[in-house]
This record gives C-alpha cells, structure tokens and sequence, in this order.
C-alpha cells in the first residue's frame, strides 16, 4: 500500500464497485455483487426474491447514445429465449433499470470456463464428451436458425454435476432462413433486421475461434459452418499436445479454409467425434491398413485373444494327440 | 431374441468349424460328417442356452463364464460316446475346444449381441 494513501487498494475497488454498481431497485432483484465483465456489459449475481433463488443479470454499461448496444442486449435475450435447451443458458426476464439502462435475468451457472476445468482433467474421452455436448447446443441453436460467431472455451461453463451450457450469445445472428417458432415470428423478424444491421460488414469475434470468413467480415454469407469452424477450433484446443491423427484430421477437416470443405453441420462434426470415441473408422481420416488392424484389434482385443486361445489349442490337441 | 438368434448362428458356425477340424485326425477322418453334424448340434443347444441365459442377465463376465460352463458340460456328453471303430475316448480333444467355442459365444453374446439387440 502506498504510504500516501489512507485505503488500500481493495477498498478503493470495492468502493468504485459499490459506485459502479447498478440500481435495481426498480426491478424485483436484489443486487449480491458483481461476477464478471465483457465487451458491452457486466453480469452481476442478484437475488429474486419472488422465486427465492440467484439469478445472473447482464447489464449495458457503456456508453450507448444511439441505444445500438441497448437494442443487441435486448436481442440477445431474444434469441436466448428462443434457445430452449439443456446445453444454452436460459433466460428469464428482460427489462429496464431507474436510470434506463437494458439489463437481462439469466440462470446463475456455477461451474467453471471449459478451459479452466480441462485443464485439471487430461482424460480425452471425457473432454470429447464435453465437446460434444457443445455440439449438440449448438446444433439446436443451429435447427432453430441462430448462429453463436463467438464460440471459443471461455464461453462454455462447465457445472458441478458435468452440465455444459453455451454462453454469451451477445454476437448471436439470426439465419435468413430461419423457421422462427410458432407465435414469435414478428419479435423473430425484427430481430433479423437489426442483427443484419449491427451485423453487416463489420468484424465481430474472437481472433483464433473465428472463421475466415467471418474474419473478412462477410456477416451476409455465414452460415451454421462458421460456427462448424469455431467448433473445430474449440475442439483443437481440447486436445492435448500431441493428439491421435483421426482427431487433428478431424480438427483439420472442422477448419478448412473452404466452408464447403468442411462439416456440413455440428451434428456431423459430433458424429465423427463420436465415432473417433467408439472405435471407429472417422470420416475426416483416410486410415492406413495397419492403423485399420491396430483400431480394431484395440475395440475387439478380447475376442481376438479368445480366438486366437482356440486355435493355438485346438492346433496344439492335432499336433500332439494325433492319431 | 435377437441375442437368442445370435448366439445359436454363432455357435452353429463355430461348431461346425470345431467339427472340420476332425479332418486333421486321420482316425477319424471317414466320420467327419457325423462329427461336424453333432459338433455343430452341440454348439447350436449351447448357443441357445447362452442366448437364453443372456437375456436375463447383462453382466458380460457371467454370460461368457456361463458358455464355458455350457460348453464343457456339453462337450462332455459328447466325449462320453466311445469311437465306434475303436472304443477309445476322446475327452481332451472334444472337451478342451469345446469349452473354448462356449466361452468364445458367451463372450461375444455379451458383447455384440447386446448392440444387436439394442440397435432392434
């Protein structure tokens, strides 16, 4: 601590915190403290006395005099509400603070960032298994005509009991073609166009989980592949230092420069993944024959000995008992 | 039934490749029609057995352990009948094997029947 100063540094932070802190007594939550911060606002834990339970609000707390930011947060919950899914963190209440600011009530995950609990647990087939689960979220996002543009580990929470929720869908796009479901198809169409218009032209991602078309910023043209290249991404960051050549063939395939090189769909993605998990032979990976022998002396290692018992005895009775 | 199904075909190829086998023993080379037919009998009615057996209960280490003991105790009925040319026994030879093929049909009942019949 400086000897010119009378309060330390944490006390300074948690009075400029306690400044910062926004005004919920308009709202039906209760402020606990602040839990995170990201590029347009800060998520805070509060409480909802209503239902008696915690709840993560995310707030705009920058500068927004056009209301753009204010509009894309109010969006974002949209397309969160629209996500009903195990995998997606829901939301549950949209509105406005005294002084005006947007916020949105969200599900308070506990748990930690995919990358940080990997990083404790080196098992492969476990971290596949997570990855898939963040295939399968981001598939139904897919079915239901959103694309995330931002999927990278830090966006995935892993919970207490191995649930995988995708987060931070602030960058989220809705597809042109997109069925929206029944009785949201006005709320889902204006949030099209002002997607389109935040959206369009400019470059909104995270460099190293982002596509290469998403990278020249041609927002018109993206499709579920970009994400399959986030996901492809995500998952090289999965695996560790030096991986089995059907998994980087798969990583390799999920990132090909060419979105028509790639995976067609997340769920296709998920399903080579899978079949790299179950011994199979996977589609992104032309194997060698002895790599073939290897894979299935490895899933049929069993059979294989019992088989081979039978035939040594068997050869060993003819031998030696021959008649 | 579709683990029954399983079982009874792979024990009635193995059987009857059990039985080909005889060809290798000159002595009884001249029934080798005779012994492929009861070898494959054999292995059909073990089959059957560890089918049934697997339906019931799903530990893969029991099924296969309940083959052996099917296999031998069949393989044993079988040994019990002499050569008819010359009234010798052939305990080892038939017996050996046989519980081999029943813990081979076992142990793929379990493991690949189970798919089988998960896939239905």
């Amino acid at each position: 601590m400086d000897d010119n100063r009378w309060l330390s540094d944490a006390t300074v932070r948690r009075l400029q915190e306690t400044v910062d802190a926004p005004d919920f007594s308009g709202t039906r939550y209760r402020l606990v403290r602040r839990v995170g911060r990201g590029g347009m606002g800060s998520v805070y834990l509060a409480e909802d006395p209503s239902l008696a339970r915690l709840v993560a609000l995310k707030v705009l707390d920058v500068d927004d005099a056009r209301g753009d930011l204010a509009e894309r947060l109010v969006q974002e919950a949209r397309i969160l509400a629209r996500l009903e899914h195990p995998g997606i963190v829901p939301v549950h209440d949209v509105g406005r603070l005294s002084d005006g600011r947007v916020f949105y009530a969200m599900r308070f995950v506990e748990g930690e960032r995919l990358d940080r609990h990997v990083a404790a647990r080196p098992g492969l087939p476990e971290r596949m298994r997570l990855f898939l689960r963040v295939c399968e979220a981001v598939a139904f996002a897919h079915s239901r005509g959103v694309l995330h543009r931002d999927l990278k580990p830090e966006n995935v929470m892993v919970g207490p009991f191995g649930e995988v929720l995708v987060m931070d869908w602030g960058i989220a796009k809705l597809l042109r073609d997109a069925a929206a479901p029944p009785g949201a198809a006005t709320s889902a169409g204006a949030a099209e166009d002002r997607a389109d218009r935040t959206g369009h032209g400019s470059v909104l991602g995270t460099p190293g989980f982002m596509s290469p078309e998403q990278e020249r910023g041609e927002t018109d043209t993206l499709d579920a592949r970009s994400d399959v290249w986030a996901l492809g991404a995500v998952l090289r960051s999965l695996l560790p230092g030096d991986p089995p050549a059907p998994l980087r063939a798969v990583c390799a395939m999920a990132t090909a420069e060419h979105p028509a090189a790639r995976y067609a769909s997340a769920l296709d993605l998920a399903a080579d993944v899978t079949r790299y998990l179950d011994g199979r032979r996977v589609q992104a990976y032309r194997e060698r024959l002895l790599e073939r022998g290897r894979r299935l002396y490895a899933n049929h290692r069993v059979a294989f000995w019992l088989v081979a018992t039978y035939l040594v005895v068997r050869g060993a009775l003819l031998v030696f008992l021959r008649r | 039934m579709r683990k029954v199904g399983f079982a009874v075909l792979l024990g009635a190829i193995l059987g009857a490749f059990d039985g080909l086998t005889a060809w290798f023993t000159p002595a009884v080379r001249d029934q080798l029609g005779t012994i492929v037919m009861l070898s494959s009998l054999k292995s059909v009615i073990a089959g059957l057995l560890i089918g049934v057996f697997a339906i019931f209960v799903s530990r893969r280490a029991a099924i296969a352990t309940f083959g052996l003991v099917v296999g031998l105790l069949l393989a044993y009925l079988v040994a019990m009948s002499p050569d008819p040319t010359t009234g010798e026994h052939y305990y080892l030879q038939i017996m050996v094997p046989g519980a081999i093929v029943g813990l081979i049909v076992g142990y793929a009942t379990a493991r690949y029947g189970q798919g089988a019949a998960a896939a239905a």
